[in-house]
């Protein structure tokens, strides 16, 4: 069904056909910048960066700002995630109850979350809880959303198998709904994930003093163009880390549609 | 539409536990165990209400192997989901008889295909339904390694569905509906989708398990054959809306193998059948 979605980095030989373009580039780059043909004020070498990356680590600011940025999304993504996979269960199996969400989610889910964030402010100040809830809100909805399509696509023999081994509502959740939907609901946490670190750089960069974001935003106004890199190898680390992670462990836990 | 859940009726109950004791032989009596009157089902459709069953009357007695026959779209899997409680949207009375004293389930259904969870091992596949009762791990994993060793997957049970064949998986399907225990099997078109090889296989090993556990099967196919080899009564059904056409005995041995099964006498049948069948396949395909 969702094969072609399917992504395998199990074997090594698979993993160097896709590490090795972005190495290509990256010498390139750092050939280029050596020469001075592109300017290495704006885009210092790759080797220097990761020189820089590791050096402001070790003094500390840069691993802040990565965790103060790590734990939003954690945060965001722990709220988010739980609600959307719940509610789009329910959503998913209860007409009423998706007759009454639904348009909610309808209007909501096509609006660019960041457009909201000014009045979240507004409303209720601009406070952590409101950058992590900006997040949440953006990814619950993209889970939701996947998860009440997850459930309506299973297949109706499995409800009524269930059903008639007399399953009741918690066993039809637990031992149906959810492994069911299980794909889904997985393709709906990696998108979240996706849109959730776009929204927490943006969100660092007008109304945070801390964070990935407002590092990248304050190292470029700063002319630190250095630092803005480094922020942004971190960044772009936790973004694959966290991504690939969620779509590894999908593919894990829904192995029987591999085959 | 005054649908109801099918009702037991108790007085049969205990003279059936008593039969329970007896031969094969004997026990198939004429008590009822299924009784359907005037069952009707009409499902709601946008332009125009479908009307899949009409006044269907049909009595199933206690232990029998009974075959429902007809065209497709003659309303035999919506019958059995009605059988089964999992549509109790219908007009018209069904009571089983034997409702049991452990809380099982009267009925347990197989279904053609995807009734087995691809997500669960094939023993928690065949364990489910003792879940679902409350049956604490242990016992039903016992229970449910006992009916795996019947159909022959024993060294299957800590794999999952999509590592076994099609009539492996059909096999986990009875697996588990023996390990339930129900009164009633329903069975919808269980092996309609599996090969003429895999099919007489599962249709052998279907028939020693009912001889040795005494159950009440309804069976759907729209296979003649197999609702010979199989059946101690068929019923043949009408096209849409389904209705009992004819119910006629096979008076055939068992147990029926290969080789077994008088060839003339099967011939006729198979004929008479056909012959009840074809003015309803010939209507479902000019409608």
């Amino acid at each position: 069904m969702s094969q072609s979605r399917r992504r395998r980095y199990t074997s090594p030989r698979k993993l160097g056909f896709h590490v090795a373009p972005i190495l290509a580039v990256l010498l390139c780059w750092e050939v280029l910048a050596r020469l001075a043909v592109v300017n290495p004020t704006f885009f210092p070498p790759p080797s220097v960066v990761v020189g820089v990356t590791g050096q402001l680590l070790v003094e500390g600011s840069l691993a802040y700002h990565t965790w103060v940025s790590l734990r939003r999304v954690l945060l965001a993504f722990f709220v988010g995630s739980t609600s959307g996979i719940a509610i789009g269960l329910w959503m998913g199996w209860s007409r009423p109850i998706r007759l009454l969400v639904n348009p909610y989610v309808s209007l909501f889910y096509p609006i660019p979350k960041i457009a909201l964030v000014p009045i979240m402010f507004t409303l209720l100040g601009v406070t952590e809880t409101v950058r992590v809830l900006a997040m949440s809100i953006a990814i619950f909805l993209l889970v939701a959303v996947n998860t009440m399509g997850g459930v309506q696509q299973i297949d109706d023999a499995y409800i009524d198998a269930a059903l008639d081994n007399g399953a009741g509502t918690l066993a039809l959740y637990r031992d149906v709904l959810l492994p069911g939907s299980l794909s889904e609901i997985f393709a709906g946490l990696s998108l979240g994930l996706g849109v959730g670190f776009n929204l927490i750089v943006v969100i660092e960069m007008l109304a945070a003093k801390s964070g990935l974001g407002y590092l990248i935003w304050r190292s470029w106004r700063l002319f630190t163009i250095q630092r803005m890199y480094a922020a942004l190898v971190m960044i772009t680390l936790l973004g694959i880390v966290f991504i690939y992670g969620v779509d590894a462990l999908g593919d894990r836990l829904t192995f029987w549609e591999a085959e | 539409m005054n649908g109801e859940p099918p009702k037991a009726f108790n007085e049969q109950n205990s003279k059936a536990t008593e039969m329970a004791e007896t031969s094969r032989e004997e026990s198939v009596t004429e008590s009822p165990c299924i009784r359907a009157r005037g069952v009707g089902k009409t499902y709601a459709a946008r332009s125009d209400d479908v009307e899949a069953l009409a006044d269907v009357d049909l009595t199933i007695h206690d232990q029998e192997f009974f075959c429902l026959l007809g065209p497709s779209g003659c309303g035999k899997s919506t019958f059995l989901r009605i059988l089964s409680g999992l549509d109790s949207d219908y007009t018209g009375t069904v009571e089983i008889s034997a409702a049991r004293a452990d809380g099982g389930s009267v009925t347990n259904m197989v279904f053609q295909e995807h009734g087995i969870f691809p997500w669960k091992t094939v023993l928690d596949n065949v364990a489910f339904g003792l879940k679902m009762d409350g049956v604490e791990k242990q016992r039903r994993h016992e229970k449910a390694r006992t009916y795996l060793e019947k159909v022959d997957l024993a060294e299957f049970a800590d794999s999952y569905p999509h590592q076994l064949s099609g009539g492996m998986k059909q096999r986990v399907a009875i697996a588990r509906a023996f390990t339930n225990d129900p009164e009633v099997l329903l069975m919808d078109e269980p092996f309609g989708v599996l090969d003429a090889q895999t099919k007489r296989n599962l249709q052998a090993e279907l028939l020693s398990l009912w001889s040795e556990t005494k159950k009440t099967v309804v069976y759907v196919t729209h296979d003649i054959e197999e609702a010979i080899t199989l059946g101690d009564r068929l019923a043949v059904m009408t096209a849409r809306p389904g209705g009992v056409k004819e119910v006629l005995d096979v008076d055939l041995p068992r147990p029926r193998t290969r080789g077994s099964i008088p060839t003339d006498e099967f011939t006729t049948l198979r004929e008479r059948v056909w012959e009840l069948l074809s003015d309803e396949v010939q209507q479902s395909v000019e409608r």
